[in-house]
């Protein structure tokens, strides 16, 4: 086997600006094609400058044609798609209310009983969002994302029943030495979910990698700063800052996937074959 | 023989697909003849890269205005690697109805343009 030619190398390398598809149908016949233009050119009285001009005409037709591509690529798995269902938008809708009711303690002062109603939200939109994900994931993700949406579902209920226990308890969980251990641990199985969550919503691609990574990271800046015990109570540290920042980053994970499940379409049976993968 | 097939009432194709429909032609053509034989129609005003190539003869496939012919010429005379198209019954007729529209149009413009004086 020869190796290719020094043009064939370059022009291979152009062909990656092409979408995936379209290069594996005729990237060989492009190729080969530039190819034949090349030697056409090389064979031509101009000698170099008809070379140079060839590359050139080769360029702007690689700098004109792959964006079209990609748009056509697009426009023809839109085509072969549909809208995410109602029950799907609705369960993306309550995810992001969910994720901006937990971020938005950053933004107002909430007191007491309110702080616990925004926990409930948050949990309630979360177990939303772990149904939708797990409605538009895919075999063999699907089963993995059934096991994750289950244990996410159950930690976030066990979480919000806790929550809603101790909006009725005389003192706040903290000063109850019954209720206090309950309370942690819910806390730190719904983080820890969250965060494990977060690996395998990546699945749906594209802006849900961004929402999944926010989930994994923040989810582990709380369980590592504030549930292992590095955060101590009214103490402005380091470890403090990290675990706040682990909170907003969840919240802000769960409004990007309830965004993402909201507005993410489905392949038609017919056109399911004929989509894009990744 | 196929049956010539009436062409669906679509907006005229763009003059790429145009240029590539009348260069394969009833013939049945590789890339690199498509884009030799679109240089000599077009008396060298028209000079396709590969990538306008192949995109227009993938969205032609997809249409069913072309397909990829099955024979290949003799291996002493061609790269094997070779893919060559030909046009469908349908792709025929759409090329009928293209230069129709291009009679219509020389013979609607004629009368006046070609008295206008080269400048």
């Amino acid at each position: 086997m020869t190796a290719p030619a020094s043009h064939e190398r370059v022009y291979r390398a152009l062909l990656r600006l092409y979408p995936k598809p379209f290069r594996t149908r005729f990237g060989d016949e492009l190729v080969q094609l530039s190819g034949d233009l090349l030697r056409e050119a090389r064979e031509r009285r101009g000698g170099r400058g008809d070379v140079t001009a060839t590359w050139l005409r080769l360029l702007l037709d690689v700098a004109l044609t792959a964006p079209a591509e990609h748009l056509e690529q697009r426009r023809v798995a839109h085509s072969l798609s549909r809208p995410a269902s109602a029950a799907t938008k609705a369960l993306g809708v309550l995810g992001v209310g969910g994720g901006l009711i937990l971020v938005s303690a950053f933004v107002f002062f909430i007191p007491g009983t309110f702080n616990a109603i925004r926990l409930v939200l948050f949990n309630l939109g979360a177990i939303a969002i772990a149904i939708a994900v797990y409605r538009q994931l895919p075999a063999p993700a699907g089963r993995a994302a059934l096991v994750l949406a289950a244990l996410v579902i159950v930690a976030n209920a066990w979480h919000l029943v806790m929550v809603i226990v101790g909006i009725g308890r005389p003192q706040p969980p903290q000063a109850d030495v019954d209720f206090r251990l309950v309370m942690f641990l819910a806390g730190l199985s719904m983080w820890a979910t969250d965060g494990v969550f977060g690996l395998i919503v990546a699945r749906l691609g594209g802006l849900a990698r961004l929402g999944g990574a926010a989930l994994v990271l923040g989810g582990s800046a709380i369980v590592g700063m504030d549930r292992l015990g590095l955060v101590h109570q009214g103490e402005d540290s380091l470890a403090s800052v990290v675990a706040l920042s682990g909170v907003a980053l969840n919240g802000i994970g769960w409004i990007v996937l309830g965004i993402v499940v909201a507005t993410r379409r489905r392949p038609t049976v017919s056109g399911a074959a004929a989509l894009p993968s990744g | 023989m196929e049956a010539a097939e009436r062409p669906p009432a679509t907006p005229p194709l763009s003059r790429t697909a145009v240029h590539v429909l009348l260069a394969i032609g009833p013939e049945e053509r590789h890339g690199y003849a498509i884009t030799a034989e679109i240089t000599r129609i077009t008396g060298g005003a028209v000079r396709l890269g590969p990538g306008a190539v192949y995109t227009t003869i993938k969205r032609l496939l997809d249409d069913g205005l072309v397909d990829e012919a099955d024979d290949r010429p003799d291996p002493e005379l061609d790269d094997q690697r070779r893919r060559y198209y030909r046009l469908t019954a349908l792709g025929r007729a759409v090329a009928a109805r293209e230069v129709r529209r291009f009679e219509t149009l020389v013979q609607a413009s004629r009368p006046w343009a070609l008295e206008v004086p080269p400048t």
